[in-house]
């Protein structure tokens, strides 16, 4: 009996559940990673229908296989300055259990693996990015990663801008966010 | 094999082939060869019955099989009453069901497909049996009809047996007693033996219903009048009538004529068996084109690619290479790949199609419920039930049409003396017709009842401000109050015109279905709704509307007319509202590009285009830069969580493979509305 539960701790010391495979990408010159699990499929530029009414970091819908799916603009929804579409620029297409959506980002770099000995905690300071959508902080290789929380970034979008909707001014929307 | 299956087999065996014969009999000898006690007596009796067959020509083998069926009632009544005190074996694996707690376990020993499978075809009898019930009423003489009620209820029998759920056999197998004794002459058909077999059908429904919610291993707990009508069934079959009968046949008083053997099968009873020997190869008949259970989530699969490669070959066909290329040979080739492609969706949109069928029968039994609630008669009748319409819209359709047909019971159709003094027939008729007209379908609901009064709907829609003068408003105009949504608010109108409860919900459900309501009525002699809507909601027409960059898709149903306007039809009301003068009316002006907040796009109203959209009160004019060009397309949910978008009916891919918006007028109109009131 003793013996499982000090199994089972050792176990949890050493597996962290955010250990893992990350595909890591840019936003301007930040790097970030998703875990890997998460991406359906990786797609170059494409043309994206604006939906109106829309929060603005929805770029719009895109037609992958005959289904269409929203596109976030990650930058927009980070307070950044909106993606500038180039020839780098790409569509990352998250699966999570209940919807699909791709993210805008201006670069993919890599896929790498952390242990959990590479993930520290979010420190509470300095980065633009609400420490809620953060899993932690990746660190191989000399470089700096902030793993984001992609479940939680798109379950806690809000697509519709009511705002907009009822009339208010989209500039608004965009201080908003 | 169990005893149910068994009758299944006798019924479907045709005497004129040994080989059936034997097998028949090898299944018999086995099943004895289980059994016990009294069935095992009546079971021995069968075989040495079935033993002198064998000589025999057809016909007499036939009053064999009548008598081979005698014995098995017996046998099954006999183990049925066996269940309720010390169990056959077999339910041993189900804990039975409790009289007390009305619960019941489905056995682990069956998988889910099974009892999907189980469910499925249930529903399908039940179904059979109930519209073929409410057929039986009008002809109560029809043996055929009485026949195919009966199979209903056997299968539902055989098969719940087969699954040890008793709780469905026993009710199937009290009902298909009291069936019976028609069948046999015994009793004449009253409304009493209808009703007791339409009830037992929403019972058997219910009880699947609860199944279909849960799995193998799980507790469902039995409709709440279950058991009140397994006894109602029961006391039927002994005799003991809770409503008067007028007609109760002078058989002699046998308790339960299941059990007594008969002495010899009379003629009518020869002709019965005749009839259920043919029966197999009728059913054929009728079921002449097999059909093969497709689960839905697939068939969306193969018409999503269907669509694919309908705008791929688009996209082939439009390159350059091909539409500027000398290769003629090549030409040829893609232009015959897309005619097969084109073939292939329409084949594919095909497939989701299915009969009225289903839902109309719902609507006869509610129109024969609700009229006798009301104490009217009513003929239901029903045309054109083998139009078939998209599956995705069968349920959607079936609201608006319990709304017209219970509009047309409760208030359209008067009460037998009422009718009897304006000199109508007692009967009441109610049809209920589909039709194709060009590439829509049109439903009707039409009654001979006493109509819609023009006066009071005018008087109301004065008093409620919907219209200033009565003078020069058409009789359809006024008609088409009745669908307001102000208009239907509960009582005051039903006193009020007679008519009208809830009629807006009406409008909004065809709406929603992309379909149109008209209703025309003369006083005194009825009123007809019609609804027109599209065959399915996969595809729609539409026009390709250009506002700034954007394009959008304006489906044609919605368009009433496009203007280019002059200077002058174009007025401004408090500096603010700009007013379209249209036909004589001025309709509000909707600016799509400020609406939807789109970057260059001509604000000049007189250079670009005035659309106009809406029904009735709520027409306006939407304007764009441009019309494109006419389209058909396949249409798409905007992905999870982007269905809602005020405006935005959905999406379609275009032929250059990128997304395109369908453009939602209604939807368009109330956010323009909540603006300029916001604003105001």
């Amino acid at each position: 009996m003793n013996d499982s539960t000090a199994v089972k701790e050792n176990q949890s010391v050493k597996i962290d559940p955010r250990a893992g495979k990350y595909l890591t990408f840019f936003l301007d010159s930040e790097e970030y990673g998703v875990e890997i699990l998460k991406v359906q499929e990786i797609i170059g530029r494409m043309p994206i229908t604006p939906v109106p009414l829309t929060s603005s970091y929805i770029r719009g819908v895109i037609n992958l296989r005959g289904n269409i799916h929203p596109i976030m603009d990650l930058k927009i929804k980070f307070g950044m300055n909106q993606t500038r579409i180039t020839d780098e620029t790409c569509i990352i297409v998250i699966r999570t259990a209940s919807m699909m959506m791709g993210i805008l980002v201006d670069k993919v770099s890599e896929v790498v693996n952390l242990t959990s000995a590479d993930i520290e905690d979010t420190p509470s300071f300095g980065a633009e990015v609400n420490p809620e959508y953060l899993l932690g902080v990746g660190k191989t290789g000399g470089k700096v990663r902030l793993l984001l929380d992609i479940e939680k970034i798109i379950t806690a979008t809000d697509i519709i801008n009511m705002k907009k909707a009822a009339g208010g001014e989209s500039k608004e929307a965009i201080a908003e966010s | 094999m169990n005893l149910n299956q068994l009758a299944i087999l006798l019924i479907e065996l045709d005497p004129e082939t040994p080989s059936n014969l034997d097998e028949f009999k090898k299944n018999l000898i086995l099943t004895k060869k289980k059994a016990r006690g009294k069935i095992k007596n009546i079971l021995e009796q069968a075989c040495s019955e079935m033993e002198t067959w064998s000589g025999l020509d057809p016909d007499q083998r036939r009053s064999g099989m009548v008598r081979m069926g005698e014995l098995l009632e017996q046998a099954m009544d006999l183990s049925i009453e066996k269940t309720s005190g010390a169990k056959p074996k077999k339910s041993k694996i189900i804990p039975q069901k409790k009289m007390e707690s009305l619960k019941f376990t489905l056995s682990n020993e069956f998988d889910a497909d099974l009892l999907n499978e189980f469910i499925v075809e249930s529903m399908e009898c039940s179904g059979m049996a109930e519209s073929s019930v409410l057929e039986w009423e009008k002809n109560p003489d029809n043996q055929e009809l009485l026949n195919t009620i009966f199979r209903g209820f056997h299968t539902i029998k055989g098969t719940s047996a087969f699954l040890n759920l008793d709780c469905i056999k026993d009710l199937a197998h009290q009902a298909e007693s009291i069936l019976a004794r028609v069948r046999d002459g015994k009793e004449n058909f009253t409304g009493d033996h209808a009703d007791l077999a339409l009830k037992t059908l929403d019972i058997i429904k219910g009880i699947l219903e609860r199944m279909k919610l849960s799995g193998p291993g799980q507790q469902i707990e039995l409709p709440a009048d279950y058991e009140n009508q397994l006894n109602a069934l029961k006391n039927f079959v002994s005799g003991v009538r809770q409503l008067p009968v007028d007609e109760i046949p002078n058989i002699p008083d046998e308790p339960d004529v299941d059990i007594e053997p008969k002495k010899r099968p009379t003629r009518k009873e020869e002709e019965i068996a005749q009839k259920q020997a043919v029966s197999p190869m009728q059913f054929s008949g009728l079921a002449a084109e097999s059909t093969v259970r497709v689960k839905i989530d697939r068939l969306d699969k193969l018409l999503d690619t269907v669509g694919e490669l309908v705008i791929a070959q688009t996209m082939v066909g439009e390159d350059e290479l091909i539409i500027n290329g000398k290769n003629h040979e090549l030409n040829k080739k893609v232009s015959l790949a897309g005619k097969i492609v084109r073939e292939l969706q329409d084949l594919s949109m095909i497939l989701r199609m299915v009969p009225l069928k289903g839902t109309f029968q719902k609507m006869a039994r509610l129109a024969r419920d609700l009229s006798q609630k009301n104490g009217k008669k009513v003929d239901f009748i029903i045309e054109g039930d083998d139009v078939e319409i998209d599956r995705n819209m069968v349920d959607m359709m079936a609201d608006p049409l319990v709304h017209l047909i219970r509009n047309s019971v409760d208030h359209g159709i008067e009460t037998p003396e009422e009718r009897h003094r304006s000199g109508k027939s007692e009967d009441g008729h109610i049809h209920l017709t589909a039709s194709h007209a060009e590439s829509s379908i049109m439903l009707t609901v039409s009654d001979d009842g006493r109509g819609l009064n023009r006066r009071k709907i005018i008087d109301k829609a004065v008093a409620r401000g919907l219209v200033d003068s009565t003078e020069r408003i058409s009789d359809q105009e006024i008609w088409q109050l009745i669908f307001e949504p102000g208009f239907s608010t509960a009582e005051q109108v039903t006193e009020i015109s007679g008519r009208g409860v809830g009629l807006d919900v009406v409008r909004q459900a065809v709406e929603a279905l992309r379909g149109r309501i008209e209703v025309q009525s003369s006083e005194g002699k009825g009123c007809t709704f019609i609804m027109r809507m599209p065959l399915t909601m996969a595809i729609i027409d539409g026009m390709v509307v250009k506002v700034g960059f954007q394009r959008y898709i304006l489906p044609i149903v919605n368009i009433q007319k496009a203007v280019r306007p002059l200077e002058s039809d174009i007025h401004t009301v408090n500096q603010r509202a700009e007013m379209l003068l249209f036909q004589d009316e001025l309709l509000p002006i909707i600016r799509l590009h400020r609406l939807f907040d789109i970057p260059d796009a001509q604000t000049q109203l007189t250079s670009g285009l005035l659309v106009v959209i809406g029904e009735g009160q709520h027409r306006c004019a939407l304007f764009v830069d441009d019309l494109l060009y006419q389209t058909q397309v396949v249409t798409k949910l905007l992905g999870k969580g982007m269905n809602n978008v005020p405006g935005v009916a959905g999406g379609a891919i275009m032929s250059d493979g990128t997304v395109g918006l369908i453009l939602d007028s209604s939807g368009i109109i109330s956010i323009a509305r909540q603006r300029s009131n916001t604003t105001a």
